[in-house]
């Protein structure tokens, strides 16, 4: 299945420009077909949204200040209603099908996502709610040029102007949008939204080597370092900040632990799903 | 506390501890197939467990207080 989501279209890669001021233009086209989530600037911060008219769509932002993760993991989900009476027991599955475009992603999210896809579409069997999102959701990733000062993905082999996984690759200046399609799903809502795009296949974008910070991270062999240091002192003084909250988990691209629930009564109910975390307390250590 | 009620780590340093090596070490090392959430699908009986690791769990259900061995 993963290969499939990332299979690269065998044809000649397809690019469009729009300009910027053209933008707001696009958000409603692709909206009409579905769910456009994008970066949005919601007070002093960036969250991936849904678009809405007269949203302040915020794509030169780096960090978004939660994980784009809900797009396929929500925070809760509804997956079942069931209804029993006359010692019958119905059950109705909540279907989903309008296709989702996840806009403005950068490769550090790709990345998280990919991981999240180990857990839950590389098992047996898959996650089927989170692989339905995941295959009718059309990822539009953005390029990074300027990274933030403390990003650091070079630190873990990522390079912040690719996106693997994505079906978009988006490259960002101060006037225009250039888009190059990576698989079908991204060259099919190129054409789809023709009208508002011009021809982009003379544009070159020169591939540039991109540093982040250097925080001195050394990852090499730091899984059997790590394996040895399971009674080290340093867990005695780390904790002792935590306020088991949760938030960490919550805001964190590759936390995934989520918990199933029914809500309602024994004639009627539903079943759902919600994000859980394995940073909660039950007692005051 | 995981929300359903269990409580597989009684301590801050247990939790915290569990997170950075979940990240940095459990998961980086196990084969993609290993991979388990950890409430719907415990880790087999078969794989190594980690020196200090905790069996069976204590907590509350419902209100009542639970204790489990394995």
């Amino acid at each position: 299945m993963i290969r499939r989501l990332f299979r690269k279209s065998e044809v000649v890669i397809l690019k469009k420009v729009i300009a910027r001021d053209k933008l707001p233009a696009l958000w409603a086209h692709l909206s009409e077909q579905g769910p456009l989530i994008l970066p949005v600037q919601d007070g002093p911060v960036v969250l991936f949204k849904p678009w809405q008219e007269g949203a302040a769509v915020n794509l030169d932002v780096v960090n978004s200040a939660v994980s784009p993760k809900d797009i396929f993991l929500p925070r809760e989900e509804t997956f079942l209603h069931y209804r029993s009476g006359n010692q019958q027991l119905e059950l109705k599955a909540v279907a989903e099908e309008e296709p989702v475009i996840a806009f403005g992603l950068h490769p550090c999210d790709l990345k998280a996502i990919e991981m999240l896809d180990r857990v839950f579409m590389e098992q047996d069997p898959p996650d089927t709610l989170y692989r339905n999102r995941r295959e009718r959701t059309t990822v539009v990733a953005l390029a990074c040029n300027e990274p933030d000062p403390f990003c650091f993905c070079n630190d873990f082999g990522i390079d912040p102007t690719a996106a693997p996984g994505a079906d978009l690759l988006g490259h960002l200046t101060d006037s225009s949008l250039l888009l190059e399609a990576l698989t079908d799903k991204g060259k099919a809502l190129l054409e789809q939204a023709g009208e508002l795009f011009e021809d982009g296949s003379g544009e070159r974008v020169e591939k540039q080597e991109i540093k982040t910070a250097d925080f001195g991270l050394k990852l090499e062999g730091l899984p059997a370092d790590l394996k040895n240091r399971f009674d080290d002192p340093v867990w005695d003084e780390l904790y002792k900040s935590c306020l088991s909250c949760g938030v960490c988990t919550y805001v964190c691209p590759t936390c995934y632990c989520f918990d199933v629930e029914d809500f309602g009564h024994a004639a009627e109910g539903e079943r759902f799903r919600c994000w859980d975390s394995c940073m909660y307390k039950a007692t005051l250590p | 506390m995981m929300a359903g009620g269990h409580n597989p780590r009684l301590t801050g340093k247990e939790r915290v501890r569990q997170r950075f090596l979940h990240k940095l070490q459990y998961y980086p090392g196990k084969s993609r197939s290993a991979i388990r959430l950890c409430r719907l699908r415990p880790l087999p009986a078969q794989l190594p467990r980690q020196p200090g690791h905790r069996s069976g769990y204590q907590g509350t259900v419902g209100g009542e207080k639970v204790e489990q061995q394995s």
